[in-house]
């Protein structure tokens, strides 16, 4: 007999792949999302709370003041949760046959198992732990050496650096310019009883979702759910950011580093969406890039004739709660070339108009990327988790969303996001260039 | 489901498998020749311009075009190595024709594509097209420049250099950067001929469903091809050396990459694969528990087998102050191995954890395919559930015995010089 979900639950539907997805609101106040994979061998589980690097500043409603807390403390926190009382959590999924592991980003912090045995067991352990805080002074303190390693490497990261360098070139106030696992100094500054201020205030149920996606049952799913979740208390939750101006910091920065040769970005600040707005904003912002940077466009044949690029250019985008931007960057011997020949080349678009044959053709392709995001437990369950945390949109969203983009779309997102007066190159160069 | 291998030419071998649960296709070709530091570049190189361009689409932005229209299909050149062998592989991945909106079939378009671009590139008068190889050679010598950007790849690589010092595998995976200047598009030419008449290959497809047109369109593309398949040796032991190599190189970086190198010289390969997944393969492993989660020395300490060398390397990034207690407690973990100092739960978590990697890579086109060309380098060809209950046979005395007859070779340290604060942003 089919089974039948007796909580508040939508049932989503791709009609083009014939994937599914449940979404169903835990009456314990989780959001839990569920792809049902029969063919797969693995199962692919996702706890998230969305709490990041930028979430810096914050109360809950009745707090009298915000708290404000060092940089790296989300990441931090991710660590440390994966430490219970008993033991170390690690061995618990280890004795399943499951591989386990977390991930602090910007706005989201995300515990996550794969296995193809015991899925039941392993989730019941990710339940409990993320549900279950044990911080003391000697486990921060073990914990500041490990963490301080992981910085250093970032450190020596010269894609890590050249990446948080031009966020600083272009966010003056908003937190996404801090480096996800903040510094040696600051997180000297954590202590157990701001990890818990913390926990308690984003790791609360109803700012949290369960993503699960393979060779499982949605059955199976609130089986372990209705075992093991504590219901939460409903509670208002207010991050807050300073206001950020629309303007850049600065138009350049650069820095030396070993590396064998010069690696820049580029960056266009805009304005930032929220939602479905969010994602319609950056897939036609992506679309119109590639048409206009992408490889069978016209600039990069110049660019690469020119041998002002190399086959590491590329482009993308980064978008969040109050940030959005473009990006364009790769290895150049002069990337404020590249910078010039970008912006008269977005000039000349904004004044001649888009190639609309190639812009359907692009089109035509990102449909192809959207038919194959769904199609293993892995790539499954991030979408679902994406999906969540940009304001509950279907995962199913983007196919719908790219299929309705036009040329005047294009248009119009290539006159409001590419502003040359919003941008910023960011550069790191081998110890041996003059700058 | 997988069907037998079929023969399509001398050295050529095709295998095809299928599972209705994947919406895409992909077709692998993976040529074989030998690790020659007077060819890795040239290889490297010449592998890369055949997906650049080709007779049909004369141009990158055509070549691109083309794949777009096909809904983005893609198409890649990969270069790497396994011990003394080059691999140069060449891939395609489009979505299955059942998603396309006019009915028109991907998978032929895409067949056509691919072997225009092995068997007819951009070409005359025993030259590739010269705007295209200028764009690949400047690529080539980039990515060799770039390799120091990687710390932690770029000490693995360094290490092995010092490892394998005299026998082929100490050669870069694209060769030198003098012997990537000195290719011209003549020798790249030349390379490719040479790769079509002498490399064994081996193509394999996994898809959603049989495609009856896949094996004939083959066939009759590679039937008519020249071939002296010069056979290449996937398993090479490397001499222990009699002391210990130490390589040190200060670099300006904040965190110190150690590499230790470790060989044995008549390797159990299934006693081998446990004992890397009891001394740093899972999150389990006495590196991860005793050196990172114990002592806090590192972020990252793992090791790796690398069965076509019969060694075994740690590496791990660490203070420079942390460096020789690291080394002592890396040596510890080895030394808990020789003496027994695992529990059968332990080993029990190992072979979970490896049926749960067969699992994951049973799950992706790229892992399935990954197994078939493993399988191939191997005398004795595995099933993957019989490999994974050969790991589970493996005896506690078996993995003590193969944890003794590892031999320190070679210890190399990229040495951090400056401090955190030594560099800022300019401008």
């Amino acid at each position: 007999m089919a089974y039948v979900c007796q909580y508040e639950h939508t049932v989503l539907r791709d009609e083009r792949t014939g994937d599914v997805c449940t979404c169903i609101q835990h009456p314990s106040g989780l959001e839990i999302r569920v792809m049902e994979q029969p063919g797969f061998s693995t199962a692919h589980a996702m706890f998230g709370t969305k709490y990041g690097s930028i979430h810096t500043r914050f109360r809950l409603e009745g707090d009298p003041a915000y708290t404000e807390v060092p940089e790296g403390i989300a990441h931090f926190l991710e660590h440390k949760l994966f430490e219970n009382e008993d033991c170390d959590t690690f061995a618990l999924f280890n004795r399943e046959g499951a591989c386990a592991n977390a991930y602090t980003s910007f706005d989201r912090t995300v515990y996550l198992f794969s296995c193809s045995r015991n899925f039941d067991r392993s989730l019941e352990i990710l339940l409990d732990f993320v549900q279950k805080p044990y911080f003391t002074e000697a486990t921060v303190e073990k914990e500041q050496g490990i963490i301080a390693q992981e910085i250093k490497m970032y450190l020596d990261d010269p894609g890590d650096r050249l990446f948080f360098q031009l966020l600083r070139g272009l966010y003056h106030n908003h937190p996404v310019q801090l480096d996800v696992a903040g510094s040696v100094e600051s997180i000297a500054q954590i202590t157990p009883e701001l990890l818990y201020a913390c926990y308690r205030t984003f790791y609360n149920l109803h700012n949290m979702v369960l993503c699960c996606a393979g060779n499982i049952t949605v059955e199976q799913v609130l089986a372990v759910a209705d075992k093991m979740l504590v219901t939460a208390p409903k509670q208002k939750l207010e991050a807050v950011f300073l206001p950020e101006p629309e303007t850049v910091v600065k138009s350049y920065a650069c820095t030396k580093m070993a590396v064998g040769k010069t690696m820049f970005m580029i960056g266009f600040k805009s304005s930032p969406e929220e939602g479905l707005e969010e994602l319609r904003a950056a897939l036609t912002a992506m679309l119109t890039f590639t048409v206009i940077a992408g490889s069978a466009s016209p600039l990069y044949q110049k660019l690469m004739s020119e041998q002002l690029i190399n086959d590491a250019f590329n482009t993308d985008y980064l978008s969040g709660d109050g940030f959005f931007c473009m990006l364009a960057g790769g290895e150049s011997d002069d990337p404020q070339a590249v910078l010039d020949a970008l912006l008269e080349e977005i000039e000349r678009v904004k004044a001649e108009g888009l190639d609309i044959n190639l812009f359907n053709t692009l089109k035509r392709a990102a449909y192809g990327e959207a038919i194959t995001a769904n199609s293993a437990p892995e790539g499954a369950v991030s979408t679902l988790v994406d999906s969540f945390m940009t304001h509950r949109i279907s995962p199913f969203a983007r196919a719908q969303v790219l299929s309705s983009l036009t040329p005047e779309d294009a248009m119009e997102c290539l006159r409001q996001r590419f502003r040359a007066d919003r941008v910023c190159l960011s550069v790191i160069a081998p110890h041996t260039t003059e700058s | 489901m997988a069907q037998q291998p079929v023969f399509l030419g001398q050295g050529i071998s095709y295998t095809e498998l299928y599972d209705p649960k994947f919406k895409t296709c992909s077709l692998y070709f993976r040529f074989y020749v030998k690790r020659d530091a007077a060819t890795c570049a040239e290889n490297a190189l010449m592998i890369d311009l055949l997906t650049n361009c080709s007779a049909d689409y004369p141009t990158l932005a055509s070549l691109t075009l083309q794949k777009q229209s096909l809904y983005g299909a893609s198409l890649h050149s990969s270069r790497g190595c396994v011990g003394d062998v080059q691999e140069l592989t060449v891939s395609a991945h489009w979505i299955d024709d059942r998603f396309a909106l006019d009915g028109a079939s991907v998978t032929d378009a895409m067949l056509k594509l691919m072997l225009g671009c092995l068997l007819r590139p951009n070409a005359e008068n025993n030259a590739f097209d010269a705007a295209a190889f200028r764009f690949c050679k400047q690529n080539l010598l980039d990515t060799i420049d770039c390799e120091i950007n990687q710390k932690r790849s770029y000490a693995m690589h360094r290490a092995a250099e010092a490892a394998f010092a005299g026998e082929p595998a100490a050669c870069p995976p694209y060769g030198t950067r003098e012997s990537a200047e000195a290719v011209t598009a003549e020798s790249a030419y030349a390379a490719w001929q040479r790769m079509l008449h002498t490399a064994p290959l081996e193509i394999v497809a996994v898809l959603p469903e049989e495609k009856p047109n896949l094996l004939p369109a083959l066939r009759e593309a590679l039937h008519t091809l020249p071939r002296e398949p010069q056979p290449v040796v996937f398993e090479s032991l490397s001499p222990v050396k009699p002391e210990v190599k130490q390589v040190e190189e200060p670099m300006p970086v904040t965190q110190c990459k150690l590499v230790m190198v470790m060989k044995t010289q008549d390797a159990d390969h299934d006693a081998m694969r446990m004992v890397n997944l009891l001394l740093g393969g899972t999150t389990g492993s006495l590196l991860f528990v005793n050196v990172r989660e114990k002592r806090s020395l590192c972020y990252y300490c793992a090791s790796r087998y690398l069965r076509s060398k019969h060694a075994l390397t740690v590496d791990c990034g660490v203070r420079t102050e942390n460096l020789e207690e690291t080394k002592a407690a890396i040596t510890e973990q080895i030394e808990t191995l020789c003496s027994g100092g695992f529990t059968d739960e332990q080993m029990n978590e190992c072979a979970m954890y490896y049926e749960h990697s067969l699992a994951s890579a049973s799950d992706s086109q790229s892992g399935l395919a990954a197994w078939v060309f493993t399988q191939k380098q191997t005398d004795a060809p595995r099933t993957m559930e019989e490999s994974a209950a050969d790991l589970r046979a493996v005896t506690r005395e078996q993995v003590i015995a193969a944890a003794k007859k590892l031999q320190l070779d070679t210890v190399y340290t990229l040495l951090a010089t400056k401090s955190d604060a030594d560099d800022g942003e300019e401008g």
